[in-house]
């Protein structure tokens, strides 16, 4: 048995259920149980992966994003009844109370941003995105290239910045400050952009893009159908959240009609990508899939049971939030990556 | 040297930031001479009347709400002005309202109104809300949690002032009505949840296990 981490399909799962907390409601109590279990699961695993040093950086965007978030709602929601200090109205834009409410609601904002960031920082830190890739049907792959180079952007980014830091050291030249931003943007950009077009040429020369010369049927039926099929999602996805019925019914009917103009467009012959590596759902992925369905699950049912254990909103006036036992314990479940991936284990 | 000249620099600013709030006249819901009304309609029927009354010819809606007494929420949208999310826990969250002003997705989903009288018993709607409106002296305005047009005529300032009762030490009457059109009095329990205690345990409880399946995994990884 090799001696692997939890797959991909594992990691989806439990970073979609750990999202949930942060994206159902303000509460800060299922916030907080979730924020320490993936901050457990991340220290636990963390020093097994190398992969997981680039997102330091993106933890301070995040933390300095979450203070933008406070010091904006602080200035624009004046509401409260427990008021700071008062801004006389000769201010433009400024006048008005700023209260203690608008300060915790940005704080919340920001531990929900925070949470989201760790969430998927922890999932992409254990998985290669070239899984991705390869647990993704064939008719898909061109989406999957372009968005793992798209994902690539962020560590790359990092990673050139790291050396552009570094080699102003090695040179005597220590940028810092807001005069030092210039010395470091305009060399980062053109490293970004060498290594894009460095990608591009990989692609290229791998076939990325290119078309079989059997390929020579008129493509009209072909475009029509994807044409169909992606409009009608559109159409059907706004109709669904702006309850709009014959969108969504028309658009759900495109969206049959261009499958089925793709299905009939299909080749039997057609020549199939050939994996060589197969990845198997082991036991522990199995255990945190199941765990993390049932977190979710167990989120949205206390949800809609009673919507205070996931929402809280300190206006007009600041009461203390709802603490429901139950979703909170249910929520200490998004531990489990920690429990039982085999990374550091010997019996796989 | 560097890094004092900034903090020197941040005190000061500080320092004038406080100087600026202290010195500058305080605006004070004193009783004025002037009046202006306003009603709230929560879309099942509740009322509210509220009279504020005010020194000089005119007032902003934005001062005439927040004046008003009532439970208010707002967002500021900056030069776009100030939008009404709640009132007396009618209307949507800080959230809701930033997104789209607490319209739901339906034509006919609820979202505050702002009415202005213009004269003979008719609301005009006032597409700027609340932050681009000058009440006049004896001006009456409406909020409605409605997609519709308001369901009663516009009053006269003296008509609102017989409902909102009698004014107090802060200028300001005000009178909310239930639905059968008795005197709503209050009396609802207070939303206050009390200490969450059971909230703070879990917490503890998520920390120390975290802590040890955290130490546990590192003292695995060091034996190795």
């Amino acid at each position: 048995m090799t001696n692997r981490g939890l797959t991909l399909q594992a990691w989806l799962v439990w970073g979609s259920a750990a999202s949930l907390p942060f994206l159902l409601g303000r509460n800060p109590f299922p916030m907080l149980v979730a924020l320490i279990a993936v901050l457990g699961v991340r220290i636990s695993l963390h020093s097994t992966h190398v992969h997981a040093l680039g997102w330091r950086l993106l933890i301070r965007a995040a933390v300095l994003f979450a203070l933008l978030a406070v010091i904006f709602n602080v200035l624009t929601v004046r509401t409260g009844d427990r008021v700071i200090i008062t801004i006389p109205d000769g201010w433009p834009l400024l006048d008005g109370p700023i209260t203690w409410n608008a300060v915790v609601y940005g704080l919340l904002a920001a531990i929900g941003v925070l949470g989201l960031v760790l969430v998927w920082a922890t999932v992409g830190a254990n998985v290669h995105w070239g899984s991705l890739v390869r647990l993704l049907p064939d008719p898909f792959v061109g989406f999957a290239v372009a968005g793992s180079a798209a994902l690539n952007l962020v560590p790359q980014t990092a990673a050139a910045l790291t050396d552009i830091r570094e080699a102003s050291a090695a040179r005597g030249y220590a940028p810092k400050g807001a005069r030092g931003v210039a010395t470091v943007v305009t060399p980062m950009i053109n490293v970004g952009l060498d290594r894009s077009m460095r990608l591009a040429e990989v692609l290229e020369a791998r076939g990325f893009g290119g078309r079989r010369n059997g390929d020579r049927r008129p493509p009209v039926l072909h475009d029509l159908g994807w044409t169909l099929l992606l409009g009608g999602a559109f159409a059907a996805g706004y109709g669904l959240i702006a309850a709009i019925g014959w969108a969504l019914i028309g658009g759900l009917m495109s969206c049959v009609i261009g499958g089925a103009v793709l299905a009939t467009q299909r080749r039997s012959g057609a020549i199939r990508r050939t994996r060589y590596r197969q990845e198997p759902l082991l036991t522990a992925d199995w255990i945190v899939v199941a765990v993390s369905l049932s977190v979710a699950i167990a989120c949205l049912v206390f949800r809609q049971h009673d919507p205070r254990s996931f929402a809280y909103e300190p206006y007009p006036d600041m009461t203390m939030p709802v603490a429901s036992v139950w979703p909170l314990l249910a929520l200490l479940g998004l531990l489990v990556p920690a429990l039982v991936d085999p990374g550091s284990e010997a019996d796989r | 040297m560097g890094r004092l000249s900034f903090i020197i620099r941040i005190m000061t600013a500080a320092v004038i930031l406080i100087a600026a709030l202290v010195i500058a006249p305080e605006t004070t819901g004193a009783a004025g001479s002037s009046r202006a009304g306003l009603i709230v309609a929560h879309g099942d029927g509740r009322l509210a009347y509220a009279l504020v009354t005010f020194d000089g010819d005119s007032i902003t809606g934005a001062d005439l709400v927040e004046r008003s007494g009532l439970s208010v929420t707002e967002v500021n949208f900056g030069g776009l002005g100030v939008a009404v999310c709640s009132i007396d826990a009618t209307g949507c969250n800080i959230g809701e309202c930033r997104k789209r002003l607490c319209q739901g997705p339906k034509p006919d989903d609820p979202y505050w109104q702002y009415f202005i009288e213009s004269g003979s018993g008719a609301w005009q709607v006032a597409a700027l809300g609340i932050s681009g409106d000058s009440v006049p002296d004896g001006g009456v305005r409406a909020l409605i949690w409605s997609a519709g047009t308001p369901q009663f005529p516009a009053p006269s300032i003296d008509d609102l002032a017989a409902k909102s009762g009698p004014v107090g030490e802060t200028g300001v009457a005000l009178t909310r009505y239930q639905s059968d059109g008795s005197l709503d009095t209050g009396s609802e329990s207070d939303s206050d949840n009390g200490t969450p205690y059971a909230g703070f345990a879990v917490v503890g409880i998520a920390v120390v296990v975290v802590g040890g399946v955290v130490w546990r995994r590192r003292s695995g990884r060091s034996r190795r």
